[in-house]
């Protein structure tokens, strides 16, 4: 995120304008905390596909009330980072309306629903799952990562598809009540990688070629 | 002659839609992310109280962006 989609001119413009903004490690502090190798500055970086590395990074949209509007776990390139923050925005407003707090949930469910069914076509390329993760949900008796046409599996949605999904089934919750574990819960927890890294630090860990 | 200059265009402009919104593997170089992390530094103020970040956004009614990062955001990730 730092080394592409948080340098972009537009993107960083937006969060300075219209956002309060902070980071917190938590790689100690949090059990559901990814792990993988250490990533510098000073390294070379290469982008992946939305949602990837959903258990090392997590951006919560909030109401300047702490009330989550939007999360999104792991990396997101410019254009769907730049959707997902004007829908954090149109769901903000939704929230200082003045419908009953049932109208109000109704249409946050509505508008993520929406949001995964319309906008699919332009985030999907980008959203798919890397092969490690769609692994590790194929293992699983019950993903809602599974696409079922009647009784029939009809193989995986997207990311962010499923993102948006499981975000109408939170509407407007205080950032202390969002359960994060299942929320990013999209298929492995650790892996390594070498990204720009030499020697070592991308090996294979285990003859089944998990790396 | 000008059919070919259609068909061509014609066939670009397909080349175009059809990658428009694939997903492509780019690679950042090192100066260029040692920069951008910098850069990213300098533009935008980064709380890192969530409770003072909450203050904050109370008192300029703005909306609030966290990040839960396993690493530092201008450190090791």
């Amino acid at each position: 995120m730092r080394a592409v989609t948080f340098s972009d001119k537009k993107v960083s413009q937006i969060l300075r304008r219209n956002f309060v903004c902070g980071w917190d490690n938590i790689s100690e502090s949090k059990s559901y905390a990814g792990k993988s190798n250490s990533h510098m500055p000073s390294n070379s970086a290469v982008t992946v596909s939305n949602c990837s590395g959903h258990h090392n990074v997590q951006m919560f949209f909030m109401t300047p009330d702490a009330h989550i509007v939007n999360c999104l776990p792991g990396f997101w390139d410019v254009k769907s980072f730049l959707m997902e923050v004007q829908l954090a925005s149109k769901l903000n407003k939704l929230y200082k309306s003045t419908r009953s707090i049932v109208k109000r949930n109704d249409k946050f469910l509505d508008i993520h629903l929406e949001f995964a069914f319309f906008n699919h076509k332009s985030l999907s390329g980008k959203s798919q799952l890397q092969k490690f993760d769609e692994m590790n949900l194929n293992r699983r008796e019950e993903t809602d990562f599974q696409r079922m046409d009647g009784f029939v599996s009809s193989g995986f949605k997207t990311a962010d598809q499923v993102v948006h999904e499981r975000m109408a089934e939170r509407p407007f919750l205080k950032y202390e009540e969002f359960d994060v574990p299942s929320f990013i819960d999209m298929g492995r927890k650790k892996y390594s990688y070498d990204f720009g890294l030499s020697s070592q630090k991308g090996k294979r860990t285990e003859k089944s070629g998990k790396r | 002659m000008k059919k070919t200059t259609v068909f061509v265009i014609l066939i670009f402009i397909c080349i175009q839609i059809s990658f428009a919104d694939k997903f492509v593997r780019e690679r950042v170089s090192a100066k260029k992310v040692e920069k951008n992390v910098e850069k990213l530094e300098k533009t935008i103020r980064w709380h890192r109280n969530f409770d003072e970040l909450k203050a904050e956004a109370k008192k300029k009614n703005k909306m609030v962006f966290w990040m839960q990062l396993v690493g530092d955001l201008n450190g090791g990730l």
